[in-house]
C-alpha cells in the first residue's frame, strides 16, 4: 500500500498557513508605522512548483548535481498594496483582515480534511462498528 | 522555535500596547485643551505627538510595534484676548493650547480602528490553535 502523504502534506500546509497569519499580525500591528511596507509569504503552490525530481550520477564522468537547492522556506516578499498613505505606509487594514479570513478558512479546511482521514483509519483499525 | 501563531498574538499585542498608548495621548491632549500658564505671558499646555517605529526582534525576524517617542507639537499656541486673566501678557493676550479637537477626534477614531483590528488577528490566531487541538478530540 502506498503510504498516505495526506498528515505530511497538510501539516506543512498548516505551518506555511501559521506563518503567514504571523505576517500578517506584523502588518497588522505597524498599521500607523510611518515607512513600513506590508509584507506577505509567497504563496503555498510555489513551494510545490519549486520541486523537481533531482539528477542522478549513472556514469562516472556525470557531473555531480549540486546539493538540493530547494529552499524549504517560503521567503517574505512584499505584498501587493491598496493604498500607501503620505507617510510611506503601505499596509491596508481591510486588506489585510480579508487575508487573515482566508488563512483562518483554509487552516479550518485542512483540519477537518485531516480530521476525517483520522477517523477513516481508526475505523479501519478498528474494523468498523 | 516560537509557535507561529502564540507569536502572532505576541505581535498583536504590541499593536494594542501602542494603540492605547495613543488613546491616552489623545485623552491627555484633550483634558488639557484649554490649560493655560500660571504666570504672565506663561506658555499653556504644549499638544503631545506620539510617533511609532517597527522594532524587528532578533529570534524571529518580525516587525514589532513600538512607540518610538512622544514629543511635542511644534505648532504656535493660539492667542486670545483675556486682559483680566492671570497669564495675560502686557498687551491683554493669553496664549492658549495648540489642541484641535477635530485633529484629536479623528486620531481617537483611527486609534480605536486600529485597536479593534489587532484584537481581531488575537481572535483569529486563538481560533486556529483551538481547531489544532480540537483534532485530539476523539468525538468528531
Amino acid at each position: 500500500m502506498d503510504p498516505i502523504h495526506l498528515f505530511a502534506l497538510g501539516r506543512r500546509h498548516n505551518t506555511y498557513l501559521a506563518a503567514r497569519q504571523t505576517t500578517i499580525a506584523g502588518n497588522i500591528a505597524n498599521v500607523n508605522t510611518p515607512g513600513f511596507k506590508a509584507l506577505d509569504l509567497e504563496p503555498f503552490d510555489f513551494q510545490m512548483e519549486k520541486v523537481r525530481l533531482s539528477m542522478s550520477v549513472s556514469n562516472p564522468r556525470h557531473m555531480a548535481p549540486e546539493a538540493s537547492s530547494i529552499s524549504q522556506d517560503a521567503s517574505v516578499v512584499d505584498s501587493a498594496t491598496w493604498d500607501t498613505v503620505h507617510s510611506g505606509n503601505s499596509v491596508s487594514i481591510e486588506k489585510e483582515l480579508l487575508k487573515s479570513g482566508e488563512t483562518k478558512g483554509k487552516f479550518s479546511l485542512n483540519t477537518s480534511i485531516m480530521r476525517s482521514f483520522h477517523r477513516m483509519l481508526l475505523s479501519a483499525a478498528k474494523g468498523g462498528s | 522555535m516560537v509557535d507561529a501563531l502564540k507569536l502572532s498574538s505576541k505581535i498583536a499585542a504590541s499593536g494594542l500596547e501602542t494603540q492605547s498608548m495613543r488613546m491616552r495621548i489623545v485623552s491627555e491632549n484633550l483634558a488639557n485643551a484649554e490649560s493655560t500658564g500660571k504666570t504672565a505671558g506663561a506658555d499653556p499646555y504644549a499638544r503631545k505627538v506620539v510617533t511609532f517605529e517597527g522594532e524587528v526582534d532578533r529570534d524571529t525576524g518580525v516587525n514589532f510595534a513600538k512607540i518610538d517617542s512622544i514629543d511635542v507639537d511644534q505648532e504656535p499656541f493660539r492667542l486670545e484676548h483675556d486682559p483680566a486673566h492671570p497669564a495675560a501678557d502686557a498687551n491683554g493676550y493669553v496664549k492658549m493650547p495648540n489642541v484641535n479637537m477635530l485633529t484629536e477626534m479623528a486620531d481617537m477614531r483611527e486609534a480605536s480602528r486600529s485597536y479593534e483590528a489587532n484584537l481581531q488577528t488575537i481572535k483569529q490566531a486563538r481560533e486556529m490553535i483551538t481547531m489544532t487541538i480540537d483534532l485530539l478530540r476523539s468525538d468528531g
